[in-house]
């Protein structure tokens, strides 16, 4: 993982949020250490998987678990955030 | 200070009978497992008479994540004399935290 990764991973998830009407957690030090989570496991397993989620083993149910999530619109409609602590409405 | 274990050790520990144990399944990029980590070790501190503190990286425990199929994490499982007694997911505040352990010691 480098800087230039994790830079480049932030904005495309800043990105992301703003075309869908919220945002990144204004804690940056958490962002980072979110998406250094998502680097990691793309390095370790090939896909940016929740790094706040247990992986199966079961490719159907750990394709819910790449970020963004198949869950996180529910997460910030209930609780104002995903549960990783990525996104923030 | 927490016990860390892997499956090859996990029974053993959980096991134990003299205290309670609180397994504390994590990742290393966990963000609400990092912001749960102290406060779980801040109540084993206030609870050392009656309870030890376990972590449990879901990387060295994949057998143990399974059996008590933790999904997301953090995920906190009580365990007196071997047996899962109550558990919960996510960060929490500490006074929400303490009254919910007061409560699962005492089941």
């Amino acid at each position: 993982m480098t800087e230039q990764n994790l830079t480049s991973a932030i904005a495309e998830y800043t990105n992301y949020a703003k075309e869908n009407g919220f945002r990144l957690n204004p804690d940056q030090t958490s962002v980072e250490r979110v998406v250094n989570g998502l680097l990691a496991n793309e390095i370790k397993h090939g896909q940016r998987y929740c790094p706040c989620r247990r992986l199966t083993g079961n490719p159907e149910e750990d394709a819910k678990k790449i970020c963004p999530c198949a869950y996180h619109q529910e997460e910030l409609t209930r609780d104002g955030k995903c549960y990783c602590g990525l996104f923030s409405r | 200070m927490p016990i860390i274990v892997t499956d090859e050790n996990f029974s053993s520990i959980v096991n134990q009978t003299e205290k309670s144990v609180l397994v504390d399944f994590y990742a290393t990029w966990c963000e609400p497992c990092s912001m749960l980590a102290p406060i779980l070790e801040n109540l084993e501190k206030k609870h050392e008479t009656e309870l030890v503190l376990v972590k449990a990286n879901v990387d060295d425990t994949p057998l143990a994540s399974g059996q008590f199929q933790v999904d997301r994490i953090p995920m906190i499982i009580l365990f007196k004399n071997g047996q899962p007694i109550d558990t919960f997911t996510g960060f929490q505040p500490e006074p929400i935290l303490e009254e919910w352990l007061k409560q699962a010691l005492n089941k």
